[in-house]
């Protein structure tokens, strides 16, 4: 799990950690290093918002600044990170369902499961605002090939549709590459749990993805 | 198996996390079931296209040194987690001024503990003070030493350090 690199003659990240309790800014700029990319990728295909990703990932490493001094060296640094991305992640969705009310992702789940409209965040040409927040785009026409980024949006939005620990345990799983014991070591939940988030979530992905894509 | 199995076994089937006999016992359902068998190749396909489509995603803004940048530079203007260089000096100073308050202080009570103060009329009858310096002399004699607050307050004081 994570970007530990200490076979490659660096430093392991727990000892980086010691290091950062102590004030050492070189470590903690490792570590940034090391897990921004991911905890910025978790965060993104969370939120479909880069700058919520962006804001998520700082705050996640800012943390471990804040909270080095306590962290168990018994651990491993990797889980701990990642609980806390996942943590921040999931309050921020539920932080925001209360804002913006149940609104929004009413409408995205009609629309998907009724009429097949896409959201679409930007320029569809431009790859990087893939991930902006959603805007409804034309109903899908069975007719049409879908081009790959088109495939990969659809899915996209059909994963907004799943509640937060289904969406999580999904990306953690199927997008970045955890394993089911490490994503139930991070989430702090049963093997069993992460299983059934994880088939619940697909078949509602299913049901959202059927005569779309499969 | 009687009747279909739980559905999650399809998936902890399709990723390898049954035990040999719950995959022996779903194999089995598998080879006389259609509908199971219909599930799972659906699943099949949809996990398929969830992991062809999870490319990398794109860098923020200004790339992945700039994310790093702006959290190295937040990080700097967080409280740090030690005390600063200028705070530690501090320390051995108010330690000194704390000892040398409590060693007066105990100087000054050692020292009326060791002489009594006579009742102010004795004084009086003696020697013939004026009542003024008497009720002067009566109110210091019960008011409480000055230097017992000041010796919570460091002892409290210390203990912050």
């Amino acid at each position: 799990m994570g970007n530990r690199e200490d076979n490659d003659h660096q430093p392991a990240d727990e000892l980086l950690v010691g290091s950062i309790a102590s004030g050492d800014r070189a470590a903690f700029e490792e570590l940034g290093r090391r897990y921004l990319k991911k905890a910025y990728s978790i965060a993104l295909r969370m939120t479909r918002n880069r700058e919520d990703a962006w804001d998520l990932a700082q705050d996640a490493l800012l943390e471990i600044h804040r909270s080095a001094s306590g962290f168990d060296r018994r651990y491993s640094f990797s889980s701990w990170f990642y609980r806390i991305v996942v943590n921040k992640t999931l309050n921020f969705l539920k932080r925001e369902k209360l804002r913006s009310g149940a609104f929004a992702a009413g409408m995205e789940e009609k629309f998907i499961g009724e009429k097949g409209i896409a959201l679409r965040g930007g320029d569809p040409a431009d790859p990087d605002e893939e991930y902006t927040t959603g805007t409804l785009v034309e109903p899908h026409n069975p007719e049409s090939d879908y081009e790959r980024t088109e495939r990969g949006e659809l899915i996209r939005a059909a994963l907004a549709t799943l509640s937060p620990d289904q969406r999580m345990v999904v990306v953690l799983f199927d997008l970045e590459g955890f394993t089911h014991r490490e994503i139930a070591d991070i989430m702090e939940c049963p093997e069993g749990t992460v299983m059934s988030r994880l088939h619940y979530g697909r078949m509602k992905l299913r049901e959202q993805l059927e005569g779309m894509l499969l | 198996m009687n009747g279909h199995p739980e559905r999650e076994q399809l998936t902890a089937w399709r990723e390898g996390w049954l035990s040999a006999g719950e995959r022996a016992r779903l194999e089995a359902h598998l080879a006389e079931c259609d509908a199971c068998r219909l599930t799972l190749r659906q699943l099949d396909q949809l996990v398929n296209q969830l992991r062809s489509s999870a490319r990398e995603v794109a860098p923020p803004p200004g790339g992945w040194d700039a994310l790093l940048e702006a959290t190295l530079a937040m990080r700097d203007r967080i409280e740090p987690l030690s005390p600063p260089a200028g705070r530690r000096w501090l320390s051995p100073a108010v330690a000194a001024a704390a000892a040398l308050v409590i060693a007066l202080t105990a100087f000054f009570l050692l020292d009326r503990t060791i002489t009594p103060v006579e009742p102010a009329a004795t004084i009086a009858a003696e020697a013939d003070l004026p009542d003024l310096l008497l009720q002067e002399h009566a109110l210091a004699s019960d008011a409480v030493p000055f230097s017992t607050g000041a010796m919570l307050l460091f002892a409290a004081e210390e203990k912050r350090w």
